[in-house]
């Protein structure tokens, strides 16, 4: 009997529902805010709201100071799921600001976070979910104000899923003197969709936004875009009910262009990445209490960056248009979970240039509750 | 029953098929500038020296951490004890295969060379994205393997370059093992004007039990270039040499291993510049080392090694770049002015640990933190962690 609950409570431990966290998504190499195409967790529901059906009855807390800091809680009642989450940082594309002394830069510029999303989710044959996301903000002191609107909706059917995020207004105003600029996103969206097969999940992704800068004033203005598009394929073995093991392969393409036309200038410039990645990982119990993970990811063959124009405050430096291979791009993360009971932590490890650190164990650090 | 249970777990742990990593290699007395894996102790390591390996470590993935390593150039980083590259992979069962992956195991030789051959002008890139593929299998009672080696990188603003491929093969059975490295193609350029160009390399080796206990074990590793700079338009020759005779003894002592090497190592790398820079060291180390567990759950292991004899004769280093005669100088002593020097001070001690939780085993190197102290706020260094599926 006992050996029966242990085993259940290893199945616990592995399942997806057990897990929601950015620390978890980013040792085993994921995009830790919207979550995973192929490993099921509660982060995927930024992703696609759908995944609220799966993944509920929990709160959850990410550390961090106030501006990384983050969590809220989902339920389940009756046949639909809902939930409310603080201070996500998910928007989909870094908003930046026109500033007529650094052009076009990543600077988020004023940015109040406070964000709040809003869970909905149904399971009506086909599980559906749906992500309303809202931030807004105001500093007289330096004039400048932001709000921004958002909408994500989801559908799992069986081993198909999609999704839709679209970035419906996110306009910022700075009216101080030397800036008296007005920036705002465009329409932006996230669409994307996911079939899985036996153990086999082949996926794709596609983003976009588009963000417009004018200043009082001024003639002209600053038009960007900022898109990309992944496509990948993954493989996942359950070893066994509290271990796996994965392999997945994913292609990406990322492109940031803009033009300037503001007070009389004429610049362009675009900057475009290409990557294939490969990632292995894996996921297991170590005892009852202390679950480990771990990826390596590596560009094989293609992954390079080229810059073209006459960019200012691009990153990295302007390359004419060359093609420069990204250096250094294997990477190995590393982390845990400590279980008790219904608390799970987790966090990163092993962020300290190849060493376990016991003064500062734990980074990233996430707190879940389940009920 | 309470013994064999304990023998049982005893096997679990210290079962070479459990460990596989640098960091144990390197607690045990490991001293290669590419840690490429021990001649005589069994570690999955050892498949970048003899890739018939595969064969005994399948069905396992593992991860070392680090960062992007010591960085020397621009676009030039060299794995450090302090500073250690992230690197990893996979060995996976298929029918009467083994076949696997590994990424970012760079090799230190070819980035110090490139160093080397960057002449006066720019450093050149070091290989980099490495992509390690390997495929191993067994016919009657010996086991073969072959490994693929891919490296390419090159940034087109400054028409720099830099592309790496070779191949490893290996036989192996009760009693023996032999192996056969090669480099293929090895080069590095900057421009129409800077070039490092590989020749022929080759590493080739082998080890035959002699007794139960004991190995005997030699290698040869030879590696020659060409190099050009920016300034000087002359080619300059390059050669690197290496070769070693030893022996290693494994003892199982109560419930761990005492293992214990004896070998004779010749190291001599030399740049035909009009003044030849040239390095050559011979030693005699003698390496004592332990592996024990204190634990069901750890297991400590530690290594004591000096020169018996120890000598250092190296030359010219000024012929060479500041940063290469920097690394010279770390490697292979301070300039000695075409005489004969000891090694002083070659006595070193190291240890490591290994957490081991059922398939999860997590190696380490400790004390290195803060010279003879046990530092809990750098617990474990060169961590690597290896889960056997």
């Amino acid at each position: 009997m006992k050996k029966h609950v242990i085993i259940a409570t290893g199945a616990a431990l592995l399942s997806t529902s057990a897990f929601a966290t950015k620390a978890r998504m980013t040792a085993l190499g994921q995009d830790s805010e919207r979550g995973s195409q192929y490993i099921q967790d509660g982060r995927n529901k930024f992703r696609n709201a759908a995944h609220v059906n799966n993944m509920n009855n929990y709160a959850v807390m990410e550390w961090g100071a106030n501006a990384d800091a983050e969590g809220g809680f989902f339920r389940s009642t009756g046949s639909l799921a809902y939930g409310l989450y603080m201070g996500s940082d998910h928007r989909q594309a870094a908003y930046e600001e026109y500033d007529t002394a650094t052009g076009w830069d990543d600077v988020t510029g004023y940015n109040p976070g406070n964000e709040l999303d809003l869970f909905i989710g149904g399971d009506a044959g086909v599980q559906w979910g749906a992500r309303l996301n809202y931030m807004s903000g105001e500093d007289e002191t330096s004039s400048e104000k932001r709000s921004a609107f958002g909408l994500g909706l989801g559908m799992i059917m069986g081993d198909i899923n999609a999704y839709a995020n679209i970035d419906i207004s996110d306009k910022l105003e700075d009216s101080t003197p030397n800036a008296n600029t007005e920036s705002k996103a465009k329409l932006g969206f996230d669409l994307g969709a996911a079939y899985t097969m036996n153990n086999m999940t082949f996926h794709a992704d596609y983003a976009s936004n588009k963000l417009e800068a004018t200043a009082n004033g001024t003639t002209g203005l600053v038009e960007g875009t900022v898109s990309s598009i992944e496509v990948g394929a993954a493989q996942t073995h359950e070893i066994s009910s509290t271990a796996m093991v994965f392999f997945a392969g994913q292609y990406s393409n990322n492109k940031v262009e803009y033009t300037d036309t503001l007070g009389g200038s004429n610049d362009n410039a675009k900057r475009t990445s290409n990557a294939l990645t490969a990632t292995i990982g894996f996921e297991a119990d170590a005892t009852s209490w202390l679950t480990w993970r771990g990826s390596v990811a590596q560009n094989i063959i293609i992954g390079s960056t080229k810059t073209e124009g006459s960019p200012v405050g691009f990153v990295p430096v302007a390359s004419n248009g060359k093609k420069v291979t990204d250096i250094n791009s294997t990477t190995v993360a590393a982390g845990a979970s400590l279980t008790f009971g219904k608390l799970v932590v987790d966090g990163t490890i092993g962020s300290n240039v190849g060493s376990l650190r016991l003064d500062e164990a734990f980074t990233n650090v996430a707190v879940s509750y389940w009920f | 029953m309470k013994k064999l249970l304990s023998l049982a777990l005893v096997v679990l742990v210290l079962s070479p098929q459990a460990f596989a990593s640098r960091a144990r290699l390197l607690a045990l007395g490991m001293k290669e500038i590419d840690n490429e894996g021990s001649y005589y102790i069994k570690d999955m390591r050892n498949i970048f020296l003899n890739s018939a390996y595969v064969n005994d470590y399948a069905d396992k993935v593992t991860m070392e951490w680090g960062n992007n390593g010591q960085q020397v150039g621009a676009r030039a980083f060299l794995d450090a004890d302090a500073n250690p590259k992230m690197q990893g992979g996979f060995l996976k069962s298929g029918g009467n295969f083994v076949y696997g992956a590994y990424f970012g195991n760079e090799s230190n030789t070819a980035a110090l060379l490139r160093i080397v051959g960057s002449g006066a002008g720019a450093t050149l890139s070091t290989p980099d994205n490495q992509l390690d593929l390997f495929l191993g299998s067994s016919f009657g009672n010996i086991q073969w393997g072959a490994n693929l080696v891919y490296s390419k990188n090159e940034n087109e603003t400054n028409e720099s370059k830099d592309h790496g491929f070779g191949s490893r093969f290996g036989l192996k059975s009760d009693g023996w093992n032999a192996f056969a490295n090669l480099s293929l193609g090895n080069k590095a350029t900057v421009g129409a004007t800077q070039e490092f160009k590989g020749k022929f390399g080759l590493h080739i080796g082998g080890g035959y039990d002699i007794t139960e206990e004991g190995t005997i074990y030699g290698y040869y590793k030879t590696f020659s270039w060409e190099q050009r700079d920016a300034i000087g338009a002359a080619t300059v020759k390059g050669g690197f040499d290496t070769y070693s005779l030893g022996y290693g003894h494994t003892m199982a002592a109560g419930q761990g291993n005492f293992f214990s090497t004896i070998y004779y190592k010749s190291q001599k790398v030399d740049v035909k510049f009009a003044n030849k820079a040239e390095a050559e060291n011979v030693t005699i180390p003698l390496t004592f080392g332990y592996e024990a567990p204190a634990t069901s759950w750890l297991t400590l292991r530690g290594s004591l090694t000096q020169n018996l004899h120890g000598n250092r004769n190296n030359n010219n280093y000024a012929s060479l770049n500041a940063t290469a005669q920097g690394l010279a100088q770390a490697n292979f002593g301070a300039d000695t002015g075409g005489k004969d020097a000891t090694i002083t001070d070659s006595t070193e001690v190291r240890a490591g640990a290994s957490l081991t939780f059922g398939k999860l085993v997590v190696d380490g190197m400790i004390g290195t933190a803060v010279a003879g102290s046990l530092s809990l706020d750098q617990a474990m260094s060169r961590v690597a962690a290896t889960y056997s599926f």
